[in-house]
């Protein structure tokens, strides 16, 4: 029976539903960590960030600038399907995200000879890895929304390859630009693709060099438009991090752990992070050597492939070693590198397409035998890679208390005393998660970076203060004056003395606030300058 | 009114919540008990924990205390955990805020003495030996499936010649 060209997508629709479920089906929010809450908050707030990238809704009563979001790409989107619910919305972009993806890496696996079904394999390893997964647990789904890296590998393969032809060039520029555009990591992982295939063409001494001038011809513009409004948005986020500050050895630990199957404790000390590829496909692509004995280019998308790894698996250098390289150096070292294992997107694609074409051999000599490496490929994604096991849901329901009025809101929570960022981060991300169903606005900045507090921080250790001091009249006044209309207490997470003392204040305002409980939290919203 | 559809606020399931809460004892001091307080939705709740066998998948006596909550949906939980025991006063050995999932989810720690009264976040309710044990044997079961795929590949390669025309 002839392998027919549509079962393709449909099998690998199949798996991305399995491997990011429940979110074909869910209304709530996939995901283990609250970056989910603020992603959602993103694709809700895109029609208002799409113009200017600011946004008069958040960081209330300046209004935020976002000169700097991770994900252009998604920001497009969030326009486009602006009528579906956000966290729908974002549910539908992990299924269809690792679908295309995984078909595109089938496509790049097929371009070096790979024939279905053993092609599904280079998309079954694309997009189960350790990097998906974690994307997809952490919340920043988009990363897995990457059909554009093997689009690129395809192109620029064809590119620098004898023959190549200018379209090969522009197709691969314009991949190149959605790559870079869906997240600044898989452009990085792109420039090591572009090198690689680049020396191999150089090396054979066959490059078609119209094709390959074809590409930075279409990059030239949209890329100095990119890098200015990405410095200009405040490029080095991480410039207070001094994460190469860790000892190499331990840094070296800690790639391994990642590196290796994803650990029973991983969800609970590892904060998901896991580098791992599948198995099946490690597998595959160390028998290459031997199932693929003739010089071709498999050879040169396998070392590309391998040296993206190995800079994945890299130490972190010191922070001096950056700052001695200027402004740039701090850019790329500070805050492009922050997560170096993300380069190993570049290895998994090439390490998945070249085992998928080992399959392709090892399937039209093999006979049925061969056939078991989809039960190994079955097993590796459910029971080493564990997923869809791993995935958790947040409530996607808001609480209703914040439809009892209209107005500036500004939302009270404790602090960390520690200092620790996790708390901030969740309390922003859910404060922002909240912002795209009430609509109105707060005093959150909803893309946080390591080194700037939430100006809610500022408003609410302010108002906390006043209330504690008893000063609620002069207090009122301010925010009234601002043009708060409602301060949310978070009451759940307040010390039992605390909430106790801020209730007794806060009636002083409004003796009886809208209160909720659904939503996952108790809410009391209290009117700003009610009679 | 807000402009709001009600089909913003009401996506989810409302299903109810259940959260599990484990503690594994590594140090059984005489009649120990723990005590878990929370505030779930505005509503203060205290449990004991107990190691008697009677909430289902708990052993009695096998050191692992265990009760349920549930309730409307929480997207996270401020939990305090608190000891006594004959020769131990009241101790607040763990204080934090929880995320908990959907539907069903389980936070489990772990009690140590040494060098102090202290309780951490743990994967699963094992012996912290144990649990080590879980962890290394995990590593070394992926690290033998990855020599049986190869095995599995060497036995198809065994014998067959290299491919003509791989090249693309």
């Amino acid at each position: 029976m002839s392998w027919r060209g549509w079962w393709t997508p449909v099998v690998l629709l199949a798996f991305a539903v399995v491997f990011t479920w429940p979110a074909a089906v869910t209304g709530d929010v996939p995901g283990h960590q609250p970056d989910a809450l603020g992603t959602v908050w993103f694709l809700s707030a895109a029609p208002r960030l799409l113009l200017d990238l600011t946004d008069p809704l958040t960081g209330f009563p300046e209004g935020a600038r976002y000169g700097r979001p991770d994900s252009f790409t998604l920001l497009v989107l969030g326009q486009i399907f602006a009528f579906i619910p956000a966290p729908r919305l974002y549910s539908l972009l992990l299924v269809v995200g690792v679908a295309t993806s995984a078909w595109a890496a089938e496509a790049f696996a097929r371009a070096l000879g790979a024939r279905a079904p053993w092609s599904l394999l280079a998309g079954v390893a694309f997009m189960s890895c350790g990097l998906a997964s974690t994307a997809l647990l952490e919340g920043y789904g988009y990363h897995a929304l990457n059909p554009w890296l093997p689009l690129f590998a395809l192109a620029w393969l064809r590119a620098t390859s004898p023959g190549g032809t200018v379209r090969d060039g522009l197709l691969a520029g314009g991949a190149f630009l959605l790559a870079l555009l869906t997240t600044a990591w898989l452009g990085l992982a792109a420039t090591l693709l572009a090198l690689g295939f680049l020396f191999g063409g150089l090396f054979r001494g066959s490059l078609a060099w119209r094709a390959v001038l074809a590409a930075p011809a279409v990059l030239v513009l949209p890329l100095a438009v990119y890098v200015k409004v990405f410095i200009d948005g405040g490029g080095a986020t991480g410039s207070g991090e001094t994460g190469g500050a860790i000892a190499i050895d331990n840094q070296m630990v800690m790639t391994a752990i990642r590196l290796a199957g994803p650990g029973l404790s991983i969800d609970v000390d590892g904060h998901n992070q896991s580098a791992a590829m599948p198995a099946f496909a490690l597998a595959l692509v160390a028998a290459a050597p031997i199932a693929l004995r003739e010089h071709s280019r498999w050879r040169t998308v396998a070392l590309t492939g391998l040296g993206a790894g190995l800079l994945a698996a890299a130490p972190r250098l010191p922070p001096e070693t950056w700052s001695s390289l200027g402004r740039i150096g701090e850019l790329i070292g500070f805050s492009l590198l922050r997560f170096p294992e993300r380069l190993g997107w570049a290895w998994v694609l090439c390490a998945g397409a070249v085992g998928a074409r080992v399959a392709t051999g090892l399937g039209q000599r093999g006979g049925p035998a061969a056939y078991l490496i989809f039960l190994v490929a079955i097993v590796d994604v459910l029971l080493v890679m564990r997923m869809p096991w791993r995935q958790r849901e947040a409530s996607g329901v808001v609480p209703s208390a914040y439809a009892a009025a209209e107005g500036p809101v500004l939302d009270l929570w404790p602090e960390e005393l520690r200092g620790l960022p996790a708390w901030a981060l969740r309390t922003t991300n859910t404060a922002c998660f909240y912002q795209s169903a009430h609509r109105r606005p707060i005093a959150d900045h909803c893309l946080l970076t390591y080194d700037a507090a939430s100006p809610r921080v500022t408003w609410s250790r302010w108002l906390t203060d006043r209330l504690f001091v008893g000063d609620v009249a002069a207090a009122e006044a301010r925010l009234a004056e601002v043009g708060f209309a409602t301060i949310a207490l978070h009451g759940d997470y307040f010390s039992d003395g605390d909430r106790l003392r801020l209730g007794a204040a806060l009636a002083q305002i409004d003796a009886a606030p809208a209160h909720s409980t659904d939503g996952g939290e108790a809410i009391w919203a209290y009117a700003v300058g009610a009679p | 009114m807000l402009p709001l559809s009600a089909a913003q606020f009401v996506v989810a399931s409302e299903l109810p919540q259940e959260v599990r809460l484990e503690v594994v004892a590594e140090c059984q001091p005489n009649n120990l008990a723990i005590e878990v307080t929370t505030q779930w939705l505005g509503e203060a709740r205290t449990m004991t924990l107990r190691d008697d066998g009677v909430l289902p998948e708990d052993r009695a006596r096998d050191g692992v205390y265990v009760g349920v909550w549930t309730g409307e949906t929480a997207r996270s939980l401020p939990l305090r955990l608190s000891i006594s025991a004959t020769d131990v006063a009241p101790t607040e050995v763990s204080a934090s805020t929880e995320t908990v999932a959907v539907g069903r989810d389980r936070i489990v720690w772990a009690l140590e003495c040494e060098p102090q009264w202290r309780a951490r976040r743990v994967a699963a309710a094992l012996p912290s030996r144990s649990l080590e044990m879980v962890e290394a044997t995990g590593v070394a079961a992926t690290l033998s499936w990855l020599g049986l795929i190869l095995a599995y590949l060497a036995w198809l390669l065994q014998g067959q010649r290299a491919p003509a025309g791989d090249r693309p």
